[in-house]
């Protein structure tokens, strides 16, 4: 899907203020990394945040970061049901994807 | 537009703050100026009570109680049973989709969702209605 087909330029700004909250929100959970390898409030807290932004990303157009959080829901599933490590490479690939939506959102 | 849209109002049940500004957009855009909202699951079935929507937008993922029990909740009260619901969720596999339309809801949409095809969606079931309540008809839903 590329652009939408409705124009949304009314409540875009709105969105991309909405998108740099939320990547915040994901690195501050990912800080907490300890808590994410435990199954704590920060694993549920990238669990929401990236279901969110893969349900609202390719809406507003942008389809990158529903890919993207895609992918981190995904780990973040993974994780919860014991199907992948909580280890240093899981950590470098969520913490590769969040620096990704912030090169779309912020750079 | 074929009928007075501005009389009918809307429950939007989302926790998303981005999603529900795209559903007031939309819903904007077909002439609707009551939109109802709330990002609590335990919240819907009062709301859905106090202001009788014509329409219902459900996410399944909320706080407080999870959509496809608010359904349950909403067709099993004979003071909002009738009330149309569509679900808007991110959770995409077949068993979902099938619960909540076994569950009563008129129709499902997938997130992320092209925002034209949400908003014609809507258009249709405001047709609908308007067909309901032609003159013709007895003005009788």
């Amino acid at each position: 899907m590329g652009e939408p087909a409705i124009d949304l330029s009314e409540i875009m700004d709105l969105y991309k203020e909405d998108a740099k909250r939320m990547i915040q929100q994901m690195q501050s959970a990912l800080i907490r990394w300890p808590e994410i390898q435990q199954g704590g409030p920060a694993r549920l807290e990238l669990r929401k945040l990236s279901h969110q932004m893969r349900g609202s990303g390719r809406t507003y157009g942008f389809g990158h970061a529903t890919r993207m959080c895609k992918a981190m829901e995904n780990i973040v599933q993974k994780l919860e049901h014991n199907r992948l490590p909580a280890d240093d490479r899981i950590l470098k690939s969520l913490r590769a994807k969040i620096e990704r939506l912030i090169s779309i959102f912020v750079e | 537009m074929g009928f007075d849209a501005v009389h009918h109002n809307v429950l939007v049940c989302e926790d998303d703050p981005a999603m529900v500004r795209i559903f007031q957009f939309l819903l904007r855009q077909q002439g609707i100026r009551g939109v109802i909202t709330t990002g609590n699951g335990e919240q819907v079935a009062p709301l859905a009570r106090q202001h009788k929507p014509s329409l219902i937008l459900l996410d399944l993922m909320l706080p407080g109680k999870d959509g496809l029990g608010v359904l349950q909740e909403l067709k099993a009260n004979d003071e909002t049973r009738l009330i149309p619901v569509i679900v808007v969720s991110g959770k995409e596999s077949n068993e979902q989709v099938h619960q909540a339309m076994m569950a009563g809801a008129i129709d499902y949409v997938i997130k992320p969702f092209e925002p034209m095809e949400l908003g014609m969606r809507i258009q249709t079931f405001l047709d609908t209605l308007n067909t309901e309540i032609a003159p013709d008809t007895g003005g009788m839903l």
